[in-house]
C-alpha cells in the first residue's frame, strides 16, 4: 500500500516537470512576444524596449531560461507580472477562490443529479422518464456552452431582467448588508453554475446509467434480493457502491477544470476566475504568469488524481490487496 | 411419504415475452411437483431446460417485465411462531388456504406483494446461485452480507447477537478461522470458501426449502462432493427441503431422494433415485445416463445426444407432438401425433408414448 503510494508520488512528480517543460516551450514558441504589445505604443524608444529585454531575460536561450525560473519555482517565488508588475502568486489567490467556489458547486451538482438520473434512468429502463433524460441531457451535451450562456444571458438577464449576467458582484456590493452580500453572489452564480453543470451533465447520467444496468444484471445482485432484500436497499446499496468506482475515475478527471477553470466560459460572463486570468494573460503574453498559472494548475490537477487514486483505493477493496 | 407438504406446484407454466420477435418463449410447461419436509429432491437437465427459470420462478426472481406465469405455486409455511406470516397472510389467506382440519395455512407465491415476498426470500425460501464469484458484493465484506440476511429478517436483534451468529454460521460451514473471514472480501476467499459462505447465507435463517441452482458446477471435481455432503448434511439438521438443480445426473445419485428430469421445459421423467438410476425408461434419460465421462472408454470418443433443443417459440410444435421428437431414436409415428401423458409405473412417472397403457 505505501509502497503503491509512493510509486504514485515519483510518477507524479515526472508528469508534473514535463507538464511544466511543455507549457514553457509552447508559450515561448508561439509567435508574438511580450514586448510587442508595446510596439503599438510610439512614446516607447527601441533602447527601453531592449532593456526591458533585458530586465526580464529574454534575450537568453530557453533552456537557460527554463532552468533560472524552475530555481526559483523551488524557492516558491513565481515572478511578477509583466503586466503590472504584481506577484504572479498575489494574482493567482485573487482568482482562484471565484473559480473553486463556482466549480465545487457546478461538481457538486453534476455528481448528485448525474447520480440520480443515472440511477433512475436505469431503474426505469426504457421507460418514459429515462426517454426524457436521455434527450434533455444529450441536448446538454451537444449545444455548446458559450451559446446557451449568451442565449441564458439574453433571456433571463436582458429580456426578463431577473439575474446578473456578469461579475461576481454587483456595483453596489459593498453597501450591502451581510444577508444581502451573500444573496448578491448567489444571484450571480445562479447562469454559469446552471450552465456549466447542464453541460456537464450527460457524461455522467449516461455513464452511471450504463454502469448501473451492468451491475442490476449482475448474479449478485439476484443474490441479494434472494436474501430478502429490499428492492430500493439492493439499487442504493449494493449496485450504487460498484457504480461508484468508475465515478470516483470521473471525478477524478474533472479535477483540471476544477482549478483551471473554462477560459471561453469565465470570458463571457465575465467571471473574476482563474480562466478569465489565463485568458488575459495569454494574449498579454505574460510569461511569468502563464507559468504561475500553469504550474498551480498542474499541482493541484496532480493533487486531484492523487486523491481520486486514494479514495479509488477506499471505495474498491480489490485495488486495496492487491 | 407422510411429512407435511412444504411447496406444492401445480400445472405450472412460465413464458417469456420476446420483444424484437413479438413472440412468447414458453419455457416451462405443465409442471407439477410436491415437496415434503426434508425432502431432498433434484432437478437433472441439460443448458435450456428450464432449471434455472424454475428455481427462479419460486422466488420471482425472473425480470418482472417479459415473465408470465401459470399456474400456482402454493407454500406451506412450518414456522410456527413467525409472525409477520400470521399477521400478514390474513390478508392474502381466502378461506380455501386455511385448512380447518390440519390447521395450517398455505398461499400461491405469485399472488404476494413485493413486501411479503421479501419476507419469503431469505426466511423460508433461500437460494445458492452457480457462479460463487459473482455471487457475492465484490465491494462489501463477507461478514456484512451474511449479517445482511439475519437483519432482513429479525428486527429486534443487536449488533453482538449478529455478529455471533455470523460467526457460528461461518463454523457451521467448516470455514476455519470464522473470525478473520468475518473481514475478508470475496476477492480474498476462493470459489470453495465464497460457496460455503453463500451456503451460509442461505442457511442463515433456517430456511423451509433450500434451492441449490448448480451449487457445484464453478467448482473444482474434488471439492463438488465435499460441498455438496456438507449442504446435504447441513440440510439434513435443519430438517430444511432440499431442491437440488444440476446438469450432472450422476452427481446427484448418493444426495437426493427423488429426481426430476427435466427436458426443454417439461418434466419428462421422474422416480425415486434408485428408480431413476437402475431402471431408466425415457430414451432421454437412458441417453443421458450413457454420456458420463466415467463409463467412457479410453480413446473413445465421449457421447452425446444429437441435434439440438427444439424451438420453444413454436406451440404447434411443444404442445401437439413429443417434446423429444426431433432426438429420439426409438421414436415412431405416432410420436408426431400425439402428445404423450405422464404415464405411471411401479411409482415412476414418464412422458413417453412408448410406456402408453
Amino acid at each position: 500500500m505505501i509502497k503503491l503510494l509512493l510509486n504514485r508520488i515519483v510518477v507524479l512528480f515526472i508528469t508534473f516537470i514535463g507538464i511544466t517543460v511543455i507549457t514553457f516551450v509552447v508559450i515561448n514558441i508561439s509567435p508574438g512576444k511580450p514586448q510587442d504589445m508595446m510596439d503599438m505604443s510610439t512614446r516607447i524608444s527601441f533602447e527601453a524596449k531592449q532593456r526591458l529585454v533585458k530586465l526580464y531575460g529574454l534575450d537568453k536561450p530557453l533552456h537557460i531560461r527554463y532552468f533560472n525560473w524552475f530555481l526559483r519555482v523551488i524557492r516558491l517565488d513565481f515572478g511578477t507580472s509583466f503586466k503590472d508588475d504584481k506577484p504572479v502568486l498575489k494574482k493567482i489567490s485573487e482568482r482562484l477562490p471565484a473559480t473553486l467556489l463556482l466549480n465545487i458547486l457546478s461538481l457538486g451538482i453534476i455528481f448528485f443529479v448525474g447520480c440520480t438520473i443515472g440511477i433512475l434512468s436505469a431503474m426505469y429502463q426504457n421507460k418514459f422518464f429515462d426517454k426524457l433524460t436521455t434527450i434533455v441531457v444529450f441536448l446538454g451535451y451537444s449545444i455548446p456552452r458559450y451559446w446557451l450562456a449568451i442565449l441564458c444571458m439574453i433571456v433571463f438577464g436582458i429580456k426578463l431582467n431577473w439575474l446578473p449576467i456578469s461579475g461576481l458582484r454587483s456595483v453596489n456590493w459593498e453597501y450591502l448588508p451581510f444577508v444581502g452580500k451573500i444573496w448578491d453572489i448567489l444571484k450571480h452564480l445562479i447562469l454559469p453554475v446552471a450552465i456549466s453543470s447542464f453541460s456537464g451533465l450527460a457524461g455522467l447520467a449516461r455513464y452511471v446509467r450504463g454502469s448501473m444496468i451492468e451491475q442490476l444484471n449482475c448474479e449478485y445482485i439476484k443474490f441479494a434480493l434472494s436474501k430478502g432484500t429490499q428492492r430500493k436497499k439492493v439499487v442504493f446499496y449494493h449496485a450504487f457502491r460498484n457504480v461508484l468506482i468508475p465515478v470516483v475515475t470521473i471525478l477524478g478527471l474533472s479535477l483540471p477544470d476544477l482549478i483551471g477553470g473554462g477560459f471561453i466560459f469565465e470570458t463571457i460572463f465575465a467571471y473574476p476566475g482563474m480562466g478569465r486570468l489565463g485568458y488575459e494573460a495569454i494574449m498579454a503574453r505574460d510569461y511569468p504568469l502563464i507559468m504561475g498559472i500553469g504550474t498551480i494548475t498542474a499541482a493541484l490537477t496532480l493533487l486531484g488524481n492523487f486523491i481520486a487514486d486514494i479514495v479509488y483505493v477506499y471505495v474498491d477493496p480489490r485495488v486495496r490487496y492487491k | 411419504m407422510n411429512s407435511k407438504l412444504v411447496l406444492e406446484i401445480t400445472d405450472f407454466e412460465t413464458a417469456f415475452y420476446i420483444k424484437p420477435k413479438d413472440k412468447y418463449l414458453f419455457a416451462l410447461r405443465e409442471i407439477n411437483f410436491e415437496l415434503y419436509k426434508a425432502q431432498k429432491i433434484a432437478f437433472v437437465g441439460e443448458s435450456g431446460s428450464g432449471k434455472t427459470t424454475l428455481a427462479n420462478a419460486i422466488l420471482q426472481l425472473n425480470p418482472n417485465n417479459v415473465t408470465t406465469y401459470f399456474g400456482n405455486i402454493i407454500f406451506y409455511p412450518q414456522k410456527e411462531n413467525c409472525s409477520i406470516c400470521l399477521d400478514k397472510y390474513s390478508i392474502v389467506t381466502t378461506e380455501e388456504h386455511y385448512d380447518e382440519n390440519t390447521q395450517t395455512t398455505s398461499y400461491d407465491i405469485h399472488t404476494l406483494d413485493e413486501e411479503l415476498l421479501n419476507h419469503i426470500r431469505g426466511n423460508h425460501i433461500s437460494m445458492i446461485f452457480q457462479d460463487p464469484f459473482t455471487a457475492l458484493n465484490p465491494v462489501l465484506r463477507v461478514g456484512e452480507q451474511i449479517s445482511e440476511v439475519i437483519l432482513n429478517h429479525n428486527l429486534n436483534i443487536t449488533k453482538k447477537e449478529v455478529y455471533d451468529k455470523v460467526i457460528e454460521l461461518l463454523s457451521k460451514v467448516e470455514l476455519p478461522e470464522p473470525h478473520i473471514i468475518y473481514k475478508k472480501y470475496p476477492h480474498q476467499l476462493s470459489g470453495g470458501q465464497i460457496q460455503r459462505v453463500c451456503i451460509a447465507i442461505a442457511l442463515a435463517n433456517i430456511p423451509e426449502i433450500l434451492i441449490a441452482d448448480e451449487p457445484t458446477t464453478a467448482l473444482d471435481a474434488t471439492l463438488k462432493h465435499t460441498i455438496l455432503s456438507l449442504l446435504t448434511h447441513l440440510v439434513g439438521s435443519f430438517s430444511t427441503s432440499l431442491i437440488l438443480i444440476t446438469h450432472d445426473i450422476n452427481l446427484v445419485k448418493n444426495y437426493v431422494d427423488y429426481v426430476y428430469i427435466l427436458y426443454a421445459g417439461e418434466i419428462i421423467e421422474s422416480g425415486l433415485t434408485k428408480q431413476i438410476f437402475y431402471n431408466p425408461l425415457h430414451p432421454y434419460t437412458k441417453l443421458l445416463m450413457s454420456c458420463s465421462v466415467d463409463k467412457t472408454k479410453k480413446g473413445q470418443k465421449l457421447p452425446v445426444i444429437p441435434y439440438e433443443l427444439p424451438d420453444l417459440t413454436d406451440q404447434d410444435f411443444i404442445y401437439e407432438k413429443c417434446i423429444f421428437l426431433n432426438r429420439c431414436p426409438q421414436r415412431n409415428n405416432r410420436c408426431e401425433t400425439k402428445k404423450p401423458q405422464l404415464y405411471s409405473i411401479k411409482g415412476q412417472k414418464v412422458k413417453c408414448l412408448l410406456y402408453e397403457k
